[in-house]
C-alpha cells in the first residue's frame, strides 16, 4: 500500500448488496467493495494505474443512477446502494466477455474436457505460436481462465478471429503476442504513466486496434527500458518472459529481495524445481508497486541457470583444470594458506553478499589468517565512505527512497539512474510529474533529463566544482524549501571523492536537516557488508581497526604487496594477480581472472542461500533461499570454515552457513537504529588518490559499479543485455 | 420559411475578409459587450435559450456555470469544429464565409466565463477551410482583435488552430482534449466532467462552432430577439443541412420548431423525382430514423424529435425515398462507427465488428432470423455501457431501423434479395 497523507477524508455509508459499509469519500464502488470483501469482476483496473474503464467487465448496478455505471471509475457516494451480482449484471457481463474472447484463441477457455485436461496433460509452451491455453506462459495464472469459471461461461456464440499477427521476439528478454491481447491497456498505462518511460501505445483504432510502439519501432528504438512492469500486469499470456517459457509452470513461489543495487526491491520468484521461472514484482511491496528494473526482473534467472556456470571445485595443474572434491581442494588451499599467514594474505570480498558471509570472511581474515587485509571489490573510493553515511544516517535519521516524493526539491547529482538505479529514477520522474524541482547536474546528458527543470552539465572529472558552487550557494539559504540531493557515481566515485562527501554531508548537517542526502551505492550490501567489517580500516560495526589492512587498490596495486589472495568473484586482472604465490577464487564462473588462480571453488550465491543484506537507505532486509542450487556450490563463508578446519585452525562458526551467528542479526539491527556516536577527529588524514580513472559516466562506468554481480561481468554473461545497454 | 442570422453575411462576396466583415458589423458588439459584467453576459446567455449545436443540445449558459470558481488553474475554451458526423455540414460554412463571427463568439465566451486561451479544434480534412479560418485569426490578431489586448481592453486573448488528423471519435469532447494534449485521441471516464477537470486538467468548456457564432446576436440584440425565433425550449435558429433524395439539398437557416414535411417540400423541393417518401434520419447519421408516417407528425426541434423517439441531433437532415435498401444502409452505419471506434471499451470495439460481420451476412443471404435478433441484443449490451457514446450512435439508430424495417432485413433472410429486388412493396 503507498503512504498515504493522512487527510480529513469524510466517512460514508453505502450498501453493497444490502450489506451496509463504512467507506472513505473518493473511493470508487470497486476500492469499497474490495475492501468490505466483495469480488467485482475487473480486468483493466489495477490499484496502482489511473482509473480507466475499458474493459467494462465491473458494472454494476446502482439505486437511482441510469445504465451501468462501472465500478472501477464511479466514485462511492453518501447512500448509495449498490448491486455487485444480480442476473442481469452477470449476464451482461458474461456477453461482454464472450465479445473480449472472440478474438483470443478460446478454444481451451470453453472446452468441456478442460478439467481433465488440466489434470492429464502437460503445459506444452515450447512453441512458437499460442493457439490456446495449454500452450500459454499464462496458464494457471490466467485472469482470463478465472472469469471464465467466475461467470461460468460455457459458449462463445462468435467463431473465433484469429488475429493472425507474428509475435515479436526480436527483444532480448520477452516476447510479444498480440494474438492474445485483450486491449485491457495495463501495459500501455504502467508503461506510460507509472515508469514514463513513453514506449507501449495504443496503435490503429477500432477493430484494428492493437498495442504497440509508434511507427512500428522496434522496444528498443522507441526506448525501451526493459523494466518488465507491462509483462508484471499483462492478464493474459501476450507478453511473457523468454526464459520462464521453457521451464514450464512454476510450483512454487518466495518473496524476498533484490541484491543487485543498493535499493533493494522487494520481488517475488516463481520456481519450478531447482529453476527460476520468473520474476516479478510484489505488489504491495513499498519500494516498487508492481515494478522492478531489467537486473532483478530478468537476470536472475540468466545468471544462476547460466550454462557456464561452474559447479564442481577444481584445481590448476599447468594450466588445466582438474576437478576435484572440496575435500581435496579445501586441503591444497590449506596447505598453501599455512605458509602465508599474517600480512601476506588478503581477502577481496563482494559488496553482493550477505552480512552473514561478510562478517564470517572479515573473522577469517583476522582471526584465522591474522591479516588486516581485507575488503570489498570494486572497493570505495575511501574506506570510510559507508561508515560517514552510516554516522549521517545516525545523527540525521535515515533518508528513504519515499523521500525523493515528499522533498520540494531534488538534486540528483553524478548520477545514471535511469539503468544504475532504475526505481530510483522512476521516483524522481514522478516528482517531476507531480510539478517538484527536479535538478539534474552531470557531465553527461541522461534521460533523467528529460525529467527535469533544469540541467546543468559539467567538464569530466570536474564534479567538485559544481559542488562547491551549489553547496556554498545552499548554505547561505536561511530555511526554505526541503531538499533531497540524490548523490551519484560521479560524486561518490570520484578522486574527490572523501572531498565532496564531506562538503556534502557539512551543508546536510549546517541545514538542520533541510537538506538531505541520499548515496546511490551500486551493490545491493555495500552497506551490510562494510557494517560486518569488510573492510581494512573498520571492524564489524564500524569501529575503527587498531591494525590497519590493505585495502583493495593496495593489495593490487604493487606485485608483491602481498602473497596470497582470497576472492570472491571476479576482478579485473593487473600484474599483481599475476605474481602472487598462491590465490583461490571462490565464483560462479571461470574468468579470465582463474587463469592464474590455483584454486577455483564453485559458488553459492545469496539466491542459493539466503542470509540478509542492508540497502542504502540502512534498512536489513532478509534475502530467501530461492532454490537449492546445485548439490556441490558453497556459500563463501561455509568455504572459509572448511579452510580453517582444514589447516587445524579453530572453526569460525558452528550449524549453518547461512546463520553462522545468532548474535549477528540482532546486532546488526541494534546497529542500524542506535546508530553509533560520533567520533570526532577520528577520521584518519586523507589516503593518498587512488590512481582509478573513474567519476566518469560512461558505459564502462555502468558495466563496472552496476551491471556486475560479485565481479561478474553480466553484459558478459547475457549478450543480449550488452544490445540493450549499447546507445 | 429562412431566415438570416447565422448566415447573414454568407452570401457576400469575401465575407471572410475582416474589412468586408466589419463593413457589415463584425465585432461591434464588443463596445457593449465589455461594458457588461462576465456574470450578466452568462445571464443573458441563459436567458436567450440557446442550446449547444453539438448534437446533444445541452444548454450553453447553464454548461458554463458548471465551471469552479478560483481554481488558481486556467480556463479553457475548446471550440469543436470536428464535424464528421455523417451527413452534417453546417459548420463548415461558418468556417469560411463568416469566421470573423465565430471569433467575435469566442471573444464573448471567453470574456463571460474568465478564459484567455482558446482551441480551436477542426477536422483534418478541412483543409481549405483551416486556410480561410487562419486568415482571419491573423488578421484578427493583426486589428488587435486578439493577442493581449482585445479591443484595446485589458483582457489577453489567444486562439489557437489544431488540426485532427482524421477521427470522428475526436469530435466527442473529452477525445478532442486527449488529441489536443497529444495523445491519442480516446474519449475519458467522466466524471469528472471536463468543466472541472479538463484540458491540461483544468476547467474547460467545450462548445459547438455554432453555438459559439451564436453568440454574437445574442449580445447584440438582446436574449429577448434570440426567442423570439423557435419554440419555448427550442430557442432561435439553426442550420440545416440538407441531404438525401430532395430536389434541392444544401445548407438552410430555419427558426427551430417548422414542420419536417413542410421544410422537405417548401425548402428542400421535396422528394425528388416524385417519388415516395420512406423515411428521414432527422439529424444526423447517429439519430434514430423518422418513418414517413412519424415525419407527418415531427417537427425540428428537441421536444418534437424527443417525443418521436429520436433525437434533434446536429440538424443533418437526410431524406430516404421508397427505392432505399435499408440492410445496406444499415450496412454502411455500422461500417462507419465501428472503423471509427477508438478501441478502448470492449463493447464497442468488438460488439460493432460483430454487428457488422452479421450484417454483412444478411445482406449476402446467408443471414437467419436469430441474427437480427442477436443483432438487436448486441444493441442492448452495447449501447450506454461503453465510456462514451460513439457505441450508442451506432446502436440507436440500427436499432431503430430494425424495428421500424423488420421486414426488409426478413425479406433478406427469406429470399436472399432486397425487398425491392425481390419486388415486394414495402
Ligand atoms: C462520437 C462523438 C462525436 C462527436 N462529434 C462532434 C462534432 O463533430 N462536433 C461537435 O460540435 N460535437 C460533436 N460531439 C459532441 C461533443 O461531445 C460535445 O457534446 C459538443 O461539442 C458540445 O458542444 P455544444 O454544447 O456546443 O453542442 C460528438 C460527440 C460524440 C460522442
Ligand atoms: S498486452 Fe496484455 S496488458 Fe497489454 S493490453 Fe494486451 S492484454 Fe492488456
Ligand atoms: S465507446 Fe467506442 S469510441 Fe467511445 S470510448 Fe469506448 S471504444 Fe472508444
Ligand atoms: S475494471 Fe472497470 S472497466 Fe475494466
Amino acid at each position: 500500500m503507498t503512504d498515504t497523507i493522512k487527510t480529513q477524508a469524510k466517512t460514508l455509508t453505502a450498501t453493497i448488496d444490502s450489506r451496509e459499509v463504512l467507506m472513505t469519500e473518493g473511493m470508487t464502488i470497486l476500492r469499497a467493495a474490495t475492501d468490505a470483501g466483495i469480488y467485482i469482476p475487473s480486468l483493466c483496473h489495477l490499484d496502482c494505474l489511473p482509473d480507466y474503464g475499458g474493459c467494462r467487465l465491473c458494472m454494476v448496478k446502482v439505486e437511482n443512477m441510469r445504465g451501468f455505471p462501472t465500478a472501477c471509475t464511479t466514485p462511492i457516494a453518501q447512500g448509495m446502494q449498490i448491486s455487485t451480482r444480480t442476473d442481469e449484471l452477470q449476464q451482461l457481463r458474461r456477453e461482454i466477455l464472450e465479445l473480449l474472447l472472440s478474438e483470443h484463441p478460446y478454444t481451451c477457455l470453453v472446452c468441456r474436457d478442460k478439467k481433465e485436461c488440466t489434470e492429464f496433460m502437460h503445459s506444452t509452451r515450447k512453441v512458437g505460436t499460442i493457439t490456446g491455453c495449454n500452450f500459454c506462459p499464462n496458464n494457471g495464472t490466467c485472469e482470463l481462465q478465472h472469469l471464465v469459471d467466475y461467470l461460468e461461461l460455457s459458449e462463445i456464440r462468435f467463431p473465433i478471429v484469429y488475429r493472425n499477427i507474428p509475435p515479436v521476439k526480436d527483444n532480448p528478454f520477452y516476447e510479444l503476442d498480440y494474438n492474445l491481447c485483450i486491449l485491457c491497456g495495463r501495459c500501455v498505462r504502467i508503461c506510460n504513466e507509472e515508469r514514463y518511460s513513453e514506449v507501449l501505445a495504443f496503435i490503429n483504432r477500432g477493430n484494428a486496434a492493437l498495442v504497440g510502439t509508434a511507427f512500428d519501432e522496434t522496444q528498443k528504438e522507441a526506448g525501451c527500458e526493459f523494466c518488465g512492469a507491462c509483462i508484471d500486469v499483462c492478464p493474459t499470456g501476450s507478453l511473457s518472459e523468454k526464459m520462464g517459457k521453457w521451464v514450464g509452470q512454476p510450483d512454487s513461489s518466495k518473496d524476498t529481495h533484490c541484491s543487485f543495487c543498493g535499493i533493494g526491491c522487494r520481488m517475488t520468484v516463481n520456481t519450478k524445481g531447482k529453476r527460476i521461472v520468473n520474476v516479478g514484482p510484489e505488489p504491495e511491496s513499498r519500494h516498487n508497486p508492481h515494478q522492478l528494473c531489467m537486473r532483478g526482473k530478468f537476470i536472475p534467472g540468466d545468471m544462476l541457470h547460466h550454462p557456464d556456470r561452474v559447479t564442481r571445485p577444481h584445481i590448476n595443474r599447468q594450466g588445466k583444470w582438474l576437478e576435484v572434491s572440496w575435500d581435496q581442494a579445501l586441503d591444497v588451499i590449506a596447505e598453501n594458506l599455512k605458509k602465508c599467514s599474517g600480512d601476506q594474505f588478503g581477502l577481496i570480498g563482494s559488496a553482493h553478499d550477505s552480512i552473514e558471509n561478510s562478517f564470517v570472511l572479515q573473522k577469517f581474515t583476522r582471526q584465522t589468517m591474522r591479516s588486516a587485509n581485507v575488503d570489498l571489490s570494486p572497493a570505495t573510493p575511501y574506506p570510510e565512505l559507508i561508515r560517514d553515511i552510516h554516522d549521517y544516517y545516525a545523527s540525521s535519521g535515515h533518508v528513504t527512497i519515499n523521500d525523493i516524493l515528499t522533498a520540494d526539491s531534488i538534486h540528483v547529482l553524478g548520477a545514471m539512474t535511469q539503468w544504475s538505479h532504475a526505481i530510483i529514477e522512476n521516483r524522481i520522474r514522478k516528482a517531476y510529474k507531480a510539478g517538484k524541482q527536479v535538478l539534474v547536474a552531470a557531465s553527461i546528458p541522461t534521460r533523467t533529463v528529460e525529467f527535469s527543470t533544469d540541467y546543468q552539465r559539467y567538464g569530466k572529472g570536474c564534479e567538485h566544482i559544481h559542488l562547491h558552487r551549489l553547496t556554498s550557494e545552499l548554505a547561505k539559504e536561511k530555511g526554505g524549501e526541503r531538499i533531497l540531493m540524490i548523490v551519484g557515481d560521479e560524486i561518490i566515485n570520484s578522486d574527490r571523492a572523501r572531498d565532496n562527501i564531506n562538503n556534502l554531508l557539512h551543508l546536510a548537517t549546517r541545514s538542520n536537516n533541510r537538506v538531505r542526502l541520499l548515496f546511490l551505492l551500486a551493490e545491493g550490501n555495500r552497506y551490510g557488508a562494510t557494517l560486518a567489517g569488510m573492510n581494512p580500516v573498520l571492524l564489524p560495526g564500524f569501529a575503527a581497526a587498531r591494525k590497519k589492512g590493505l585495502d583493495t587498490a593496495k593489495m593490487l596495486g604493487r606485485p608483491k604487496a602481498i602473497s596470497a589472495i582470497h576472492l570472491i568473484g571476479d576482478l579485473p586482472v593487473g600484474p599483481a594477480i599475476k605474481k602472487l604465490k598462491f590465490f583461490v577464487q571462490h565464483n560462479m564462473f571461470f574468468t579470465p581472472a582463474s587463469k592464474f588462480a590455483d584454486v577455483f571453488l564453485p559458488l553459492a550465491t545469496t539466491w542459493e542461500s539466503g542470509g540478509h543484506l542492508v540497502n542504502l537507505e540502512g534498512s536489513l532486509l532478509p534475502l530467501s533461499a530461492m532454490v537449492p542450487g546445485e548439490d556441490q556450490l558453497m556459500t563463501p563463508a561455509g568455504a572459509v570454515n572448511g579452510i580453517a578446519m582444514h589447516m587445524g585452525r579453530k572453526v569460525l562458526f558452528a550449524g549453518s552457513a547461512s546463520n553462522p551467528d545468532r548474535q549477528l542479526i540482532p546486532l546488526v539491527e541494534q546497529t542500524l537504529t542506535r546508530g553509533r556516536k560520533r567520533q570526532t577527529g577520528a577520521t584518519e588524514s586523507p589516503e593518498p588518490r587512488s590512481r582509478s580513472k573513474n567519476g566518469r559516466l560512461t558505459g564502462k562506468t555502468l558495466q563496472k559499479h552496476h551491471f556486475h554481480y560479485l565481479g561478474n561481468s553480466l553484459p558478459d554473461l547475457v549478450p543480449d543485455l550488452a544490445k540493450v545497454l549499447e546507445e | 420559411m429562412e431566415v438570416k442570422i447565422l448566415s447573414a453575411k454568407f452570401d457576400i462576396e469575401n465575407s471572410h475578409k475582416l474589412e468586408v466583415a466589419k463593413e457589415h458589423g463584425a465585432y461591434a458588439t464588443l463596445e457593449k459587450l465589455f461594458a457588461m459584467e462576465p456574470a450578466d453576459v452568462i445571464e443573458e446567455v441563459k436567458k436567450s435559450g440557446l442550446r449547444g449545436r453539438g448534437g446533444a443540445g445541452f444548454p450553453a449558459g447553464v454548461k458554463w456555470s458548471f465551471l469552479p470558481k478560483d481554481t488558481g488553474k486556467p480556463v479553457y475554451l475548446a471550440v469543436n469544429s470536428d464535424e464528421s458526423e455523417p451527413a452534417t455540414f453546417k459548420d463548415r460554412y461558418i468556417l469560411v464565409r463568416d469566421p470573423h463571427m465565430l471569433i467575435e463568439g469566442i471573444i464573448i465566451c471567453c470574456y463571460a466565463i474568465g478564459c484567455h486561451d482558446t482551441y480551436i479544434y477542426i477536422r483534418g480534412e478541412y483543409t481549405s477551410q483551416v486556410r480561410i479560418l487562419q486568415q482571419a485569426i491573423d488578421e484578427a490578431y493583426e486589428a488587435g482583435y486578439l493577442g493581449d489586448t482585445v479591443a484595446g481592453r485589458d483582457f489577453k486573448l489567444e486562439v489557437t488552430v489544431h488540426r485532427g488528423a482524421g477521427a470522428y471519435v475526436c469530435g466527442e469532447e473529452t477525445a478532442l482534449l486527449e488529441s489536443i494534449e497529444g495523445k491519442k485521441g480516446q474519449p475519458r471516464s467522466k466524471p469528472p466532467f471536463p468543466a472541472v477537470v479538463g484540458l491540461y486538467d483544468c476547467p474547460t468548456i467545450i462548445n459547438n462552432v455554432q453555438s459559439i457564432a451564436s453568440l454574437p446576436f445574442i449580445i447584440d440584440q438582446g436574449a429577448e430577439a434570440y426567442t423570439a425565433y423557435g419554440t419555448e425550449k427550442s430557442a432561435g435558429t439553426h442550420l440545416f443541412g440538407i441531404s438525401g433524395h430532395v430536389e434541392k439539398p444544401g445548407m438552410y437557416e430555419l427558426p427551430l420548431g417548422l414542420p419536417v414535411l413542410d421544410v422537405l417540400d417548401k425548402v428542400a423541393g421535396g422528394v425528388w423525382k416524385g417519388r415516395k417518401l420512406k423515411g428521414v434520419i432527422p439529424g444526423g447519421s447517429s439519430t434514430p430514423v423518422l418513418t414517413a408516417e412519424e415525419a407527418k407528425t415531427a417537427t425540428l426541434d428537441y421536444e418534437s424529435m424527443a417525443e418521436h423517439g429520436t433525437m434533434f441531433g446536429s440538424g443533418g437532415i437526410v431524406v430516404l425515398d421508397d427505392t432505399v435498401d435499408i440492410v445496406a444502409l444499415v450496412k454502411n452505419l455500422i461500417d462507419f462507427y465501428h472503423h471509427e471506434s477508438c478501441g478502448q471499451c470492449t463493447p464497442c470495439r468488438e460488439g460493432l465488428g460483430w454487428m457488422l460481420k452479421i450484417t454483412k451476412k444478411i445482406l449476402a443471404g446467408g443471414g437467419s432470423s436469430e441474427d437480427i435478433d442477436l443483432l438487436l441484443e448486441l444493441c442492448d449490451n452495447i449501447e450506454m455501457k461503453t465510456v462514451c457514446v460513439l457505441s450508442a450512435a451506432c446502436t440507436m439508430p440500427v436499432r431503430s431501423y430494425l424495428n421500424k424495417f423488420r421486414h426488409e432485413f426478413e425479406a433478406y433472410v427469406e429470399k436472399g434479395a432486397s425487398l425491392q429486388a425481390a419486388g415486394i412493396q414495402g
